[in-house]
């Protein structure tokens, strides 16, 4: 009974769906069947002549038909109502919950979603209110499209899958109309199959505040509108469940469209921890021959702010490193120069004087010293003075974890850090280079955000004054807020050039080091402190 | 939940029905119409019912023969009336639509229409089954196909005797139609070339495997600079044309000086070519 029921709905759809089709296969069969009946009166040579001819009249009709098709829809509609909706066949998804790693409590949040979404009948008895849609917010590569897609695997619904910026177009009307089609295809689809899943990804380029002016933002505006009356419209029988990905701030959509009711739920990701991390990498490894034994913890650690995607690409970029190497599998100093490669750049070979290479190997050592006696927080896996990126030179470190807010240690670290290549130059050369340029900025912007914003200054100021429009700050306070900003930057390049001068050995074997061999590892480093009995501020040595 | 395949079935139904339905048109197309156990009966069937007509025929070989038997055939002129020819005409197409949708071996066919009333005079017409095959088919023109058929008339007194055809022909066999055909070219090309009438006689010599052409000619000279190279260059014709090369070599005697001349197959085209320029 329920099979038969079952199966006359989808055929109700399939009928409603294809009727044209239907229509023509009948008119066609039909003409075929007259013809078949004349043929059947002719004598066999006609018959055989016209079924000889047959195939190239046939031909030459579909052509003339397509070109005629082609021309008709060209001119008359120029393509603005077509859209390119993607129904995805979940089976050929083939992602499962276990393949999304790294985001556990986005993976749980949609596990439970599933849930709802096969459970509906359930759920209705105990009385409680069915998802109508899912917002995933976080930044790029997090793996929103790939949880979407295991949501997809796991409910084995039909999943209709489009970009927001497929809705805008520069036609009014073109926009609402598309959504009108592409909820009016996830109703069927769910009457029929019981339940349907629509993905928006980059929904932000659809459901951005909406901007109540005249002009270009009409046709956004429309196309938001339309999705707003046809997620209300959802409260029916119909088991749909809308899926939205951004990378946008939450702020940047529009109040209406995130209110519960709407998108009930909100999946929020971010960067994987180290464990998160680790398991990735653990995951991606798996897929490619890499050396046994090799230090996976660590990968983890190296990568503190890097995206899944990110991880996956850094596989992929080591395998392409091990291929040009002739190796048989990835082993660390592939991955560690893929990782090197997304993160720093390209590797220039650019001719340089000795006393270019000379300042270059001073101002990178100094970074490098400082680092490693004064950050409390980063780790250096990196020094080189192989230009990349338009630097001539790089000390890649990395926090050991990730912070989601810093401390004036952090600050004061971060500054020191910064201008320690400066020091380094004065002290060896007695001047310096524009190479201290990009420090100052990131020296100076830390510096005035202390004291202008984060009340981290020496006077006790407080309050975030980047808030007050700098025509009503007084000059006085602008003066003792730039000074104190001043006696910050003073003050950690007087620590800073104290230290180098103290280790002035090692900054000068750091130097030779550099200029010898251009890179150095975190093993070398390392090895180089220890020599000199040193250890880093947080006792890493 | 299980997965499905929503459209695919219907789809394929369709699909399968439009084939079912294409191979049985193209099957029933293979089926032969008129059937060569019934190939003679049927004939006559499609001319009696279709033109009123009452004629004979029979499978001799692979020459089928029909037999038109008229009352009225010649006016006092001694022309062929429109009426005859009309009639004979829808047997040629009817014979013609026969042979296309049998399945019997046929490679000719002969219409003999025969006054059986007054003159006792017969027309014959032979037509080869290719040929009109590749006239159907766009191959050669219609003025070309007018000359490949054969046409003879004849007096055979039998008739007024006795009006039924015994079909005791000799089945056509395609180097006696060929020889008959060049004969038949040669006369019309000398009827525009000559002032006189020349009748150039042909035969296939099956012993010595070679074409045997007879004419009249007083003049040894014009025998053979004038009629020679014109009745070599229709065998070439002829014999390229259907790429016929079973044969040794082409004889022309002038019955007049009983003098005779033979060319090699081999030799003819050169022949040909020499007196062109």
């Amino acid at each position: 009974m329920n099979f038969w029921h079952s199966f006359l709905r989808k055929l109700k759809i399939f009928v409603e769906d294809h009727w044209v089709v239907m229509a023509i296969i009948f008119v066609a069969g039909i003409l075929l069947m007259l013809s078949a009946i004349g043929m059947s009166k002719l004598e066999s040579y006609a018959r055989i002549s016209a079924l000889a001819n047959m195939p190239l009249w046939i031909l030459v009709m579909l052509i003339s038909g397509a070109i005629t098709a082609f021309i008709y829809v060209s001119v008359m509609f120029g393509y603005m109502g077509k859209m390119k909706q993607q129904k995805v066949d979940p089976s050929k998804v083939n992602v499962l919950f276990s393949d999304v790693i790294g985001i556990d409590e986005a993976k749980e949040e949609a596990r439970e979603v599933v849930q709802l979404l096969l459970d509906r009948t359930r759920l209705k008895k105990i009385g409680g209110r069915l998802i109508k849609g899912i917002l995933m917010v976080g930044p790029p590569g997090c793996g929103k499209t790939y949880l979407a897609k295991a949501i997809a695997t796991e409910t084995g619904v039909p999943f209709l899958s489009m970009s927001g910026s497929e809705f805008v177009e520069m036609f009014v009307g073109v926009g609402a109309s598309r959504i009108r089609k592409m909820f009016n295809k996830a109703r069927r689809l769910a009457y029929s199959h019981n339940g349907c899943i629509i993905f928006i990804d980059e929904i932000d380029a659809v459901g951005r505040v909406r901007a109540f002016s005249f002009g270009g933002g009409q046709e956004t505006n429309n196309t938001l509108n339309q999705l707003l009356v046809e997620l209300d419209g959802l409260a029916g029988s119909a088991n749909i469940v809308i899926i939205g990905a951004t990378n946008a701030a939450e702020e940047h959509l529009d109040p209406a469209l995130i209110r519960p009711g709407r998108f009930d739920r909100k999946i929020y990701f971010n960067f994987p921890d180290v464990d998160g991390r680790e398991q990735l990498f653990r995951y991606y490894l798996s897929k490619v021959q890499c050396d046994p034994g090799m230090d996976i913890s660590r990968l983890a650690r190296q990568s503190v702010g890097k995206t899944p995607a990110d991880i996956e690409n850094i596989i992929k970029e080591s395998a392409l490193i091990a291929t040009r190497y002739k190796k048989d599998s990835i082993g660390h100093k592939e991955l560690s120069e893929a990782m090197e490669r997304i993160e720093l750049g390209l590797k220039h070979r650019m001719k340089m004087s000795d006393q270019e290479r000379t300042m270059t190997a001073y101002h990178e050592a100094g970074h490098l010293i400082v680092t490693y006696f004064l950050h409390p927080y980063d780790d250096v896996f990196k020094a080189s003075i192989i230009p990349r990126k338009g630097s001539l030179g790089v000390v890649h470190h990395q926090p050991r974890e990730e912070f989601h807010s810093l401390n004036l240690n952090h600050a004061l670290a971060q500054i020191k850090v910064s201008l320690a290549g400066y020091a380094a130059e004065k002290i060896q050369f007695g001047i310096t280079t524009t190479g201290v340029s990009s420090d100052f900025r990131q020296a100076m912007n830390w510096a005035h955000h202390m004291v202008w914003k984060f009340g981290m200054g020496i006077s006790g100021h407080i309050g975030d004054y980047t808030m007050i429009p700098p025509e009503q700050l007084s000059e006085t306070i602008k003066e003792r807020l730039n000074e104190e900003t001043n006696q910050i930057l003073q003050k950690c390049v007087k620590e800073v050039k104290e230290l180098l001068v103290k280790e002035k050995e090692i900054l000068d074997r750091f130097a030779r080091e550099l200029l010898e061999k251009e890179e150095l590892e975190y093993d070398e480093i390392e090895a180089i402190f220890k020599e000199y009995g040193k250890k880093s501020c947080h006792g890493a040595a | 939940m299980g997965k499905r395949a929503v459209t695919a079935r219907p789809k394929l139904i369709f699909t399968l029905l439009l084939t079912v339905l294409f191979f049985g048109i193209g099957c029933s197309g293979c089926a032969p119409t008129y059937p060569k156990e019934k190939l003679e009966e049927a004939l006559i069937d499609v001319c009696r019912k279709e033109y009123a007509l009452d004629v004979q025929a029979k499978l001799v070989d692979k020459t089928l023969v029909v037999f038109i038997p008229l009352d009225e055939f010649y006016d006092t002129k001694l022309d062929v009336l429109p009426k005859a020819v009309e009639k004979i005409g829808d047997v040629i197409q009817v014979t013609s639509r026969v042979v296309f949708s049998t399945d019997a071996e046929i490679d000719f066919y002969m219409v003999i229409a025969a006054d059986v009333k007054v003159t006792a005079v017969e027309i014959v017409s032979i037509q080869y089954i290719n040929d009109l095959r590749k006239l159907v088919n766009g191959w050669i023109g219609r003025d070309e196909y007018r000359k490949r058929v054969l046409w003879e008339r004849n007096f055979d007194p039998q008739y007024l005797k006795d009006a039924e055809f015994k079909f005791e022909v000799e089945p056509v066999r395609l180097p006696e139609f060929l020889a008959k055909q060049i004969a038949q070219r040669i006369n019309l090309e000398f009827e525009s070339l000559l002032e006189y009438k020349l009748q150039v006689k042909s035969a296939f010599d099956r012993e010595k495997f070679q074409f045997y052409f007879t004419l009249l000619a007083s003049d040894d000279r014009d025998f053979r600079e004038k009629f020679l190279p014109v009745i070599l260059r229709e065998v070439v014709l002829v014999v390229n044309a259907y790429k016929f090369q079973d044969f040794k070599g082409v004889e022309v005697a002038n019955l007049f000086t009983k003098k005779s001349v033979f060319i090699e197959a081999g030799d003819l085209e050169e022949y040909v070519s020499l007196n062109k320029k």
